[in-house]
């Protein structure tokens, strides 16, 4: 696998703090070498790697036993700065995007709303990085960029998304 | 921008040390795979339940 980065990727970030989804923790375990080392780009590019309780939660759900949890922890945390607290702003965010997202929102998870209200919550001043691109539809958030992860069979595509103002 | 929507900054980012963290990533993905079994052994006991219930009824 490759993860193929397009030439303004870095310049259209801006040094902007990167949210990551669930979905990016997973594909790193899968491909630790390419994610481990895009990780690294991203921070030599004053990029910080931030998430939510929520994504861990998700990540760390399931663990057989203490050991697994904590491997599954120690491997979580090399790719997180910073967690972003959830607070009532968030969840007030949360309500109204539900209202936006209309029938959409019926199939939409917990975790991806709650990283959607928190991209509402700080506007220009953070982008999602995230492979469900089914469910950030671009009538509510921008595409800011993307990343492709070429595959010997097929290409999967990660977005960028900001909140649309 | 307003204080709350300002972000915590971060002074030194960490660095990944790829060697390591493949090691950890192998273990990691021997427990979802666990998990994976495990839910599909969970799913298969519930379906033999229901389906054992439904010849009966």
């Amino acid at each position: 696998m490759k993860i193929i980065i397009p030439i303004d990727f870095f310049s259209n970030l801006k040094g902007v703090p990167l949210l990551l989804d669930t979905n990016v923790f997973i594909d790193a375990f899968l491909r630790p070498t390419e994610f481990g080392k895009f990780m690294n780009q991203l921070r030599e590019n004053r990029i910080t790697l931030v998430t939510l309780d929520a994504v861990r939660m998700e990540f760390l759900k399931g663990a057989p036993n203490e050991q697994k949890y904590k491997e599954k922890k120690a491997f979580f945390e090399q790719m997180v700065d910073v967690y972003l607290p959830v607070r009532k702003d968030i969840l007030d965010n949360a309500d109204k995007l539900l209202q936006l997202y209309k029938e959409d929102g019926k199939s939409l998870s917990i975790t991806d709303l709650l990283l959607g209200a928190t991209l509402m919550h700080y506007k220009t001043n953070l982008f999602l990085l995230t492979k469900n691109t089914t469910d950030f539809p671009t009538n509510i958030f921008t595409l800011v960029t993307y990343v492709n992860l070429l595959y010997r069979k097929g290409i999967h595509t990660y977005g960028v998304y900001q909140y649309k103002l | 921008m307003k204080m709350e929507n300002k972000l915590p900054v971060v002074k030194k980012r960490k660095k990944i040390d790829i060697k390591k963290f493949v090691a950890l990533a192998k273990k990691v993905r021997e427990s979802f795979e666990e998990e994976a079994k495990y839910l599909e052994e969970k799913m298969r006991n519930e379906n033999n339940n229901t389906n054992r219930f439904l010849f009966k009824s």
